[in-house]
């Protein structure tokens, strides 16, 4: 070919030189998990809709988390946030406002209209029994994939624990009773007061399948002499005495035995309904304690007194209780559960003024409308497979608190979507079981956090104590649109690509370009540098051996 | 500044053959996305000459002319004063030429296109050593550092001479504004363009370009060894305009130089004896009169 | 036509040069160059010539200047001399290669060491290999009417090559004589304004000197070395127009002076060319048989037309006012190239004359054509190349 004049070349024409010949490594674009969705029992994309919060689309946000979790608000509410435990933000400044970003994109999701989609609709019935997080959870993705579902609850009212355990303090009913609308708008029945019993075999009646979703409504007794006394109460029916809106006398002094998050409940309901000196006993000390921190701290914000290392032993009085005595613990091995074992010291016994006892140590799921067809633990939850929720019967499945013993209203509310998958595979006749592949985490020193920078965590107002006892008023506020994107920008989007750019601005090569939003690479020209890995801030490139 | 006021056009396209990891490929892309097209770029022989301009294989889309090694300043001067015959003022000369060609070799000439005030942005990019050739020393190599013409031996410790302060004797030569830059920090430098772009007097800008081969560093540590020296105060970004500190980037949380040295190879010989311990000092000495005089 | 006034050489080649109407000049001092861009400069800074006047840092920033503006697509102009035009040498090639029509004056002088400023053709001479066209003019008129077809011959789309328009120092940069210019629509009618084949610009973004590998160098080569060969006809057309034009003509790549009988003929090239013409009119008017080719053009070389001039000679004596050291002078050896495979061949006498500016008289010239009849006589030339008027104190020892 003839030279060109002076040598001169035209533009571009490195083109023809494919420099991706030159790699002995390539990166490759992979998500990884994020901590906070790896540790959500709802299975949240948390990572997600926090993205899309930070730029103000709502409305995508609320679509995403609805794909797992059809009770945004009451999660935003009541969620112990394991996601907030493994924010990697916590070992750069403080870690995201997870929950209170949740609750803000639920209020949200409940002034917008509801949903209006039409579906295609299947033929085949569905049963779940129980209204509470899991069996809601359950309808509305069952509801969503078109099938026909109907809820029996016994109660006068839906929602479980959600209606009648949690107090409006912490979950207005209204905020239950709107997202329970919202799921009962997708065509599923709820019929309220329609307990099912032994003799009732829904699979008989036309359901193709059925989800026990009853939780674990019945309280443990304490096995103390008296027990059966008059101001001895069980929480959880103090508690939904207080829900349904009735009146319930339990006098000045109140001693609530145990340390759950039932027993905090419980002792700050007492206080609103009037007792002068609540205090909680519990056998084993602060450690061991199930309740969640936020719980206790604002248990004793409100003038409840904790004792710890101490037991109930016997209830004082004639008919009607006006003591308790009790004897200190200590502790000793490890039992069952895992905790040290709490051993009553000789001779220790003390007595507590009380006009009123509830106990709060514990429940257990009320199997007794199944008969003795379902195969139960000795704890007294149902056998599940881990992975299917599939029970002993064919065509029967079950989870939330009825599996696990009480859990937290997420865990219920991703058993009640593995369930809903479960049953639909099942009515296609397909394998139950699916393996996912596995996904590792996106850990801390994974993170390239040359491209952050220090910023406080938004804080959410809250009642004065002063303000709170008084009522049942809610306690938490919300985050405003504000506050909620700039909380959503300290999110460092741990092993998910949110479109930083970095790869496409470090490209010495010039192979990554921007495709629908996101980057892709050209491996026409990548020589495998690794700078785009290496300066990736959230971990979502790794550099792979070329295959030859 | 977000992401997408990047302008996306690519002006500086693949199949160039740099090396991987190449600090100025990158500098060079983002410069020119900075300018857009209405530029005529004239680059002086070194890396991105040699890289970037084989017969029939060119990554530029726009006019580039690549005269001799130590000319680029005055080739610049002709191509503006010929874009001023013609009226065409609005398209802008933009020098990019390495240390080696910029600090020794065509240091007069670059002094005399300041002081004629040509309307051209002359871009250094900085490695601090004719890489080209093999990374033998310049006038841009710090002291300290073993390159094939200084190296460390049983009686030489690396270069005895420090840097030369370029940046100094533009601004004293008159260059309207003078700034450094590094390719580790794309929005200063892309701030940075922008402002001598919109010059209408000489402008000069020294853009610090990490070398993997040449420095000694793994190729996909480029940004990030570009950073630490940065953050040590070694490379200090500021701007100079009409001759007085206008303005530096404060480093915050400040890195001993040491961070710097023991993740580079070329001056790894100053920690195996002990006499490498005098040259550090006298390292970070230097920084820390970086920092005082630039209030970093 | 024109007006004749009587100027200073360097004058008349200023007014050249603004007649062609470059857009970049750009300048650097050297003696004996300095009053060419000193009158230029005065003319921008009247109004009289509307261009950009670079004052460069150095001749090879000056050169480097021209390069960049003829890469632009404009007209440019640059001169120096003797260390000034070496200093240039790397952006001479550049430019050639890059096919750059530039035109530059190159005021002969003497390169250093030792130091002079007089004139001798070392300097312009020691370019021969770059691609630069080189031009030797004879005298105050030609100093202005080549300057013109330089521009002329550079910027033809089949040429593209710089060009040198060599003018000695002294004798003719500082020599006051009548120059006729020629008036400005007649200029502008032969060399209309210059429009580039390819230029930097943003509407086309070309990429200018790339690096050639082993495979396609040599075929670059080539492209040049035809391009330049391609001028030798372009010369005579060139001067033919311009003679058309103005009724002057200095000859075209040679310019021969009573060759057709002679049986001395003598070679040479730039002022003493006049000195030789007047001593070959005497010499002929006592019967000697003696001629002179002007070597007009040097580069290209015009081996073809010397041959036709000189063939029927019996000894041609070539003036070399320079000497390749360690070899002989530059001239002599292209024309001994030129004549060597030719059966029936002249002797060749090389005469390395007026080095440093050593003055060359009509008798130096008398006494080059009797030592060109002595070599006739013995059938043999003595010496390769004789140094003419060397002290023989020096050849001693």
């Amino acid at each position: 070919m003839k030279p060109s004049l002076g040598g001169v070349v035209q533009p571009g024409t490195s083109l023809q030189n494919k420099t991706g010949t030159w790699r002995t490594i390539r990166p490759v674009r992979k998500n990884r998990l994020s901590p906070c969705r790896a540790a959500c029992p709802a299975g949240n994309d948390i990572q997600g809709y926090i993205n899309l919060i930070k730029q103000g689309e709502f409305k995508e946000g609320l679509e995403l988390i609805k794909k797992t979790n059809p009770l945004p608000a009451v999660l935003g509410r009541v969620c112990y946030h394991p996601c907030e435990a493994k924010c990697n933000r916590g070992q750069f400044d403080e870690v995201i406002a997870i929950h209170n970003i949740e609750r803000f994109l639920g209020d949200y999701g409940l002034t917008l209209p509801g949903d209006k989609e039409v579906r295609e609709k299947r033929e085949e019935k569905i049963a779940i029994i129980g209204s509470g997080p899991a069996g809601l959870s359950c309808a509305y993705h069952l509801a969503r994939m078109g099938y026909c579902v109907t809820i029996f609850e016994a109660l006068p009212v839906p929602g479980g624990m959600l209606a009648v355990g949690i107090p409006d303090y912490r979950l207005p009913k209204d905020v239950v009773k709107a997202e329970i609308e919202a799921i009962e708008a997708l065509g599923v029945e709820i019929r309220t007061n329609t307990p099912i019993g032994p003799g009732d075999n829904l699979l008989e009646r036309g359901y193709r399948a059925v989800f026990i979703a009853v939780g674990a409504h019945k309280s443990m007794k304490m096995g103390v002499v008296g027990e059966d006394k008059e101001g001895i109460f069980e929480a959880l029916s103090f508690l939904y005495e207080v829900n349904l809106g009735r009146q319930v006398s339990i006098g000045d002094k109140v001693a609530v035995i145990g340390g759950g998050n039932v027993a905090m409940d419980a002792a700050r309901v007492a206080i609103r309904q009037g007792a002068k000196q609540v205090s909680i006993i519990y056998r084993r000390s602060r450690a061991e304690m199930p309740a969640s921190d936020e719980e206790v701290k604002t248990a004793e914000e409100e003038g409840i007194n904790i004792s710890y290392l101490a037991a109930p032993k016997k209830v004082l009085g004639d008919g009607k209780a006006t003591g308790l005595e009790c004897i200190r613990m200590k502790l000793g091995e490890p039992d069952e559960s895992g905790r040290a074992r709490p051993i009553p010291i000789k001779g220790s016994e003390f007595t507590v003024d009380v006009d009123a006892v509830i106990s709060a140590i514990g429940q257990t799921p009320d199997l007794s409308f199944a008969g003795k067809e379902l195969e139960t633990t000795p704890g007294g939850t149902l056998v599940v497979d881990e992975e299917t929720l599939a029970t002993s019967k064919s065509g029967i499945f079950a989870g939330g608190d009825a599996v696990t013993g009480p859990a937290m209203v997420a865990d219920a509310i991703g058993a009640g979507r593995r369930a809903a998958n479960s049953i639909d595979r099942y009515v296609r006749g397909e394998m139950l079981g699916v393996t996912e592949e596995e996904v590792p985490i996106a850990s801390f020193e994974d993170l390239n956090l040359a491209y952050t920078n220090p910023a406080p965590r938004a804080k959410a107002s809250k009642l004065p104590v002063g303000e709170r006892v008084t009522g049942f008023a809610e306690i938490d506020g919300s985050f405003s649109q504000e506050i909620a994107m700039t909380e959503a920008e300290r999110c460092l989007s741990c092993g998910v690509c949110n479109s930083c750019g970095n790869c496409w601005l470090f490209c010495p090569d010039v192979c990554v370009f921007r495709k629908n939003g996101g980057y892709d690479i050209n491996y026409d020209y990548c020589k495998g540098c690794g700078i785009c890995a290496n300066e990736c801030p959230v971990m979502a490139i790794t550099m792979v051996v070329e295959e030859k | 500044m977000a992401i997408d006021e990047i302008a996306e056009e690519e002006l500086f396209v693949s199949g160039h053959r740099a090396c991987m990891g190449c600090g100025e490929a990158i500098a060079t892309r983002l410069i020119l996305k900075t300018t857009g097209k209405n530029v005529i770029v004239v680059t002086a022989t070194g890396c991105l000459e040699t890289f970037a301009s084989r017969y029939l294989a060119s990554p530029w889309k726009v006019p580039w002319i690549h005269p001799l090694f130590e000319n680029a300043a005055a080739v610049a001067s002709g191509v503006e004063a010929a874009l001023k015959t013609k009226h065409q003022e609005r398209v802008k000369v933009v020098v990019i030429a390495g240390d080696g060609a910029t600090f020794d070799i065509g240091f007069g000439m670059l002094s005399g296109m300041v002081e004629r005030r040509h309307n051209v942005l002359y871009i250094c990019y900085d490695n601090e050593a004719y890489m080209n050739t093999g990374y033998q020393r310049s006038g841009a190599t710090m002291y300290g550092t073993s390159t094939t013409t200084t190296p460390a031996g049983k009686f030489s410790l690396g270069k005895v001479q420090p840097k030369k302060d370029v940046p100094a004797m533009m601004a004293a030569n008159g260059a309207d504004y003078v700034a450094t830059a590094s390719v580790s920090y794309p929005w200063d430098l892309v701030k940075k363009v922008k402002k001598a772009v919109e010059s209408k007097g000489p402008s000069y800008i020294q853009i610090h370009t990490p070398c993997p081969t040449g420095h000694g560093f793994p190729e996909n540590k480029t940004i990030e060894i570009g950073r630490i020296a940065v953050q040590t105060g070694l490379v200090p970004l500021y701007e100079m305009e009409k001759g007085k500190l206008t303005s530096s980037e404060k480093i915050g949380r400040r890195k001993p130089v040491e961070d710097y040295l023991k993740s580079v190879g070329w001056f790894k010989h100053l920690f195996v004896t002990g006499d490498g311990a005098a040259v550090v000092k006298e390292i970070q000495r230097s920084a820390d009169e970086n920092v005082a005089k630039f209030n970093l | 036509m024109g007006k004749t006034k009587v100027m200073e050489i360097s004058r008349g080649i200023a007014e050249a040069i603004k007649a062609c109407r470059p857009q970049v000049i750009s300048a650097y001092p050297i003696t004996p160059q300095t009053h060419i861009i000193e009158h230029l400069a005065q003319m921008v800074a009247d109004g009289e010539l509307d261009c950009e006047f670079v004052s460069a840092d150095s001749e090879f920033a000056a050169a480097s200047i021209v390069h960049g503006a003829s890469a632009t697509g404009v007209r440019t102009y640059t001169a120096s001399a003797s260390q000034g035009l070496l200093l240039m040498t790397e952006v001479l090639w550049n430019m050639a290669g890059t096919r750059l029509p530039v035109v530059l004056t190159g005021a002969n002088r003497v390169v250093s060491a030792p130091i002079s400023i007089q004139v001798d053709h070392q300097d312009t001479l020691s370019l021969r290999d770059s691609g630069v066209m080189q031009m030797y003019v004879e005298d105050a008129q030609e100093a202005y009417d080549a300057h013109i077809q330089a521009y002329k011959l550079a910027e033809d789309p089949d040429i593209l090559l710089p060009i040198l328009v060599c003018v000695d120092g002294w004798s003719l940069t500082h020599t006051w004589e009548p120059i006729e210019l020629l008036d400005q629509g007649l200029v502008d009618e032969f060399l209309p304004p210059y429009h580039p084949v390819q230029y930097l610009t943003p509407d086309n973004p070309i990429t200018y000197g790339s690096y050639a590998d082993d495979g396609i160098l040599m075929e670059f080569k080539y492209m040049m070395h035809r391009a330049m060969n391609c001028a030798k006809n372009k010369v005579v057309k060139i001067v033919d127009e311009f003679n058309e034009m103005c009724g002057r003509h200095h000859g075209g790549l040679i310019q021969e002076y009573r060759t057709d009988d002679a049986k001395i003929c003598m070679l040479a090239m730039g002022s003493i060319v006049g000195t030789i013409k007047v001593a070959i009119d005497e010499m002929r008017a006592e019967g000697i048989k003696v001629g002179l080719v002007k070597v007009r053009f040097y580069r290209p070389f015009p081996a073809d037309e010397l041959i036709k001039a000189v063939k029927n000679a019996q000894c041609i004596a070539v003036i070399d006012r320079d000497v390749s050291v360690g070899a002989g002078g530059a001239l002599s050896a292209d024309v001994k190239a030129a004549l060597c495979n030719l059966s029936d061949r002249p002797l060749v006498l090389g005469c390395l004359a007026g080095i440093g500016g050593r003055e060359i008289t009509k008798s130096t010239v008398r006494s080059i054509v009797a030592n060109a009849q002595r070599a006739i006589d013995t059938g043999r030339v003595e010496e390769t190349d004789e140094w003419i008027g060397l002290n023989p104190e020096v050849r001693e020892g």
